[in-house]
């Protein structure tokens, strides 16, 4: 009764898809990623506008600064904006407690003997994470220069280059170019997605052994397989769940998409950000393969348990091998076509985040990546069959001990 | 003969463990069956093969007939014996789902649910989470989700145990109910004044196997009186074989046996000229054949 079992499939489906978006769990974890994802878009350059510092400008020097030159090294430095220079010392010191300025600087008479700069500065906090050192480094840049370097000469001194990168493959063919910034703009996405595959992953695939396991423990189960096959429940079990995930995400990526442009503002680093389309269909492809694999085997420990406990402790054990990637980033990331990017890419468990640290690495084997998405894929469905299996045969283990030995005993039986 | 359900040769084994050891037996459609056993005796093991919830080793089953355990389903409603629902729902969401997987529109499937609710006095709990129910409670919703499609066959296991005896009288009324209707109803119980009352056809069976099945009066009779009841001014002395009072002064209840038999009681009476205003011979009960079956069944099984 193929038709049958399709339409419960579906009737499983929407059941356990609202009642994973019901869940507390579910919203706090949907929301709460977003709410990080704005505090970082909107209140936190607030914040670093309030407190921080932008000194990165050419033709000015940012938060006011205030010099006193013993030295005449800067004695025909060109007004700069927020660069003041101040004669006396007690001057400078009042305009910093007035708040005028936020660095004094003095510049001693020995300076280009010595290269010694005395610096006077207010409050708390590391005198290296406050810009107006570095700020006060160009300045003396320029004033060192004087007249003897053109403009263009003294942009250079300060700025000395600007990488454009060129790929040169093993035939000695050389790719299109880019630069260090659009290689992040492309390498943080992947690494942001992998991030977030693997929590949906998680989320869902764990949703669904609680699932099982409460149904086993308190009975439910045997009602549902007295109304339809076990295949259709685990069918509808893992896709309404797994939309709930794939819900997830969209959420995510439609708040990213708001608020990164918002962002980009504000950090020049993201405004380089570049999210290809390619990107996207690989992420929801592993994210649907990965999904199935980690499902499958959280339902058949699900099965096989005697209660949500025992579920628990056996899950991590399967979860571990998804981190491993996250872990070994900084092994993957600048090598993504060594060894261990290869292996773990051809791996079910690790093979949905392994490639998108291959793909954040800029791997030239991209067929390797679509390949570990077929295997990853070949896999899911494997252990599909096979949940519903293992999902039938656990009913036979109320209350008995899990051993390898009884679940496949249960497997036997349950045909 | 229509049957609801067939069984033959059914055996189920747990390792090397025979817990279901060839049994075979019929309910015909629209009876009430008893399926008897005392605790232990495989009858959920049975009915769980039986349903094709697990795997028998040999034998078959029939249902509606001559439908496999899968073709059946959707017309069958089971109450299996260790109660549980989803305990974070609503029980009227528990019920809406249940009926949708038995086959029942969504809109159909809560009316249905919502209306059997009614009738358990449930209703006033279709909001309510299945947690925050009594035990009570939740296995009256458990027995609401086996009637929601209006089965043509309904299997309750252990169906009135833990229930007030308020709520065993409405289970009962609601399956004469489902009886008058058309449906085929078997539970399986080891309280014989349930079987007495409901059924008129039973199965009993113990330490795995099949030890009665037939018609419960046509069972009593082959067995023969077990005892006598004669009502009397009063009694004669020294008649061997247990007697009891039964019931109101001028009444005594002989136990047969061996060296008492009703014509030994007849005769007594006589000679010791006392009048009887009633002599009835007494088929065995329920209870005793019980006894007695499960009693030779463990001695013939060491």
């Amino acid at each position: 009764m193929p038709g049958k079992k399709t339409a419960d499939a579906r009737i499983i489906f929407e059941e356990e898809f609202s009642r994973q978006i019901r869940r507390t769990g579910w919203r706090v974890f949907t929301v709460g990623v977003p709410v990080l994802m704005l505090f970082f878009a909107f209140i936190l350059p607030m914040i670093m506008d309030r407190f921080g510092s932008d000194g990165e400008g050419g033709d000015s020097v940012g938060e006011a600064i205030g010099f006193i030159d013993h030295s005449d090294v800067a004695e025909n430095l060109e007004p700069l904006p927020g660069l003041i220079r101040i004669e006396e010392l007690d001057d400078g010191r009042k305009a910093l407690v007035d708040g005028d300025i936020k660095s004094l600087f003095v510049i001693p008479d020995d300076y280009l003997l010595t290269g010694e700069v005395d610096w006077y500065r207010i409050g708390s906090g590391l005198a290296s994470d406050d810009n107006t050192g570095d700020a006060f480094h160009n300045v003396l840049r320029i004033a060192v220069a004087d007249d003897a370097l053109t403009d263009a000469q003294i942009t250079r001194l300060i700025s000395p280059a600007s990488y454009k990168l060129f790929k040169v493959d093993e035939l000695g063919q050389t790719d299109t170019s880019s630069s260090l910034k659009d290689e992040i703009g492309k390498a943080a996405p992947a690494f942001i997605f992998a991030m977030m595959l693997m929590m949906s992953i998680f989320v869902g695939s764990g949703s669904l052994l609680q699932s099982v396991t409460e149904e086993k423990e308190n009975r439910m189960v045997e009602m549902l397989v007295t109304s339809t096959s076990s295949m259709a429940i685990m069918v509808g079990k893992v896709l309404g769940l797994g939309a709930a995930g794939l819900l997830q995400i969209a959420i995510w990526l439609t708040v990213a998409a708001i608020s990164v442009p918002q962002i980009s503002d504000q950090f020049s680093g993201l405004s380089s950000l570049s999210v290809e389309p390619d990107l996207i269909i690989l992420m929801i492809a592993f994210y649907f393969a990965g999904y199935f694999v980690f499902a499958a085997l959280m339902a058949s420990i699900g099965a096989a348990s005697t209660s949500v406990r025992e579920a628990s402790q056996i899950s991590a054990i399967v979860m571990v091998p998804a981190i491993v990637p996250i872990y070994a980033s900084a092994l993957i990331i600048p090598n993504p076509d060594g060894t261990l990017a290869r292996v773990l890419t051809f791996f079910p468990l690790t093979s949905p985040t392994a490639s998108m640290m291959r793909i954040a690495g800029g791997t030239d084997r991209m067929y390797e990546v679509v390949l570990g998405l077929v295997v990853t894929a070949l896999a899911g469905i494997f252990l599909m069959w096979l949940s519903a299996r293992v999902f039938r045969a656990g009913l036979l283990l109320y209350g008995q001990r899990m051993s390898i030995r009884s679940v496949w005993g249960a497997l036997r039986q349950s045909g | 003969m229509a049957y609801a359900l067939e069984i033959e040769g059914l055996t189920k084994r747990f390792g090397n463990k025979t817990v279901v050891h060839d049994i075979s037996f019929s309910v015909e459609q629209g009876e009430v069956f008893g399926f008897l056993g005392p605790n232990g005796s495989g009858k959920t093991t049975t009915i769980r093969t039986a349903l094709g919830i697990l795997r028998q080793d040999a034998g078959e089953v029939r249902f509606l007939g001559g439908l496999s355990a899968e073709e059946a389903m959707p017309r069958v409603g089971y109450l299996p014996e260790e109660r549980g629902l989803l305990r974070k729902e609503k029980v009227s969401n528990v019920l809406r789902y249940l009926g949708r997987l038995r086959g029942l529109p969504k809109t159909e499937a809560l009316d249905r649910g919502l209306e059997l609710l009614h009738r358990v006095g449930l209703y006033e709990h279709r909001d309510k989470k299945v947690e925050g129910l009594s035990r009570g409670m939740t296995q009256l919703v458990q027995f609401v989700a086996s009637l929601i499609h209006s089965p043509e066959l309904i299997i309750l296991d252990e169906p009135f145990s833990g229930l007030d005896p308020l709520n065993v009288q409405l289970m009962k009324e609601m399956l004469a109910a489902e009886q008058a209707r058309g449906a085929t109803v078997i539970f399986s119980t080891h309280v014989l004044s349930d079987v007495e009352e409901m059924s008129e056809r039973v199965a009993l069976i113990a330490d795995s196997r099949l030890i009665l099945f037939g018609d419960l009066h046509e069972i009593r009779v082959s067995r023969g009186a077990n005892a006598v009841v004669v009502e009397a001014p009063s009694h004669p002395s020294g008649l061997p074989g247990a007697q009891k009072q039964a019931g109101r002064g001028g009444q005594i209840e002989y136990r047969l046996s061996d060296e008492l038999n009703p014509e030994m009681i007849l005769n007594a009476y006589a000679s010791a000229g006392i009048v009887l205003s009633r002599f009835e011979q007494v088929l065995p009960s329920l209870n005793d054949i019980f006894i007695e079956e499960v009693s030779n069944a463990r001695q013939k099984n060491g």
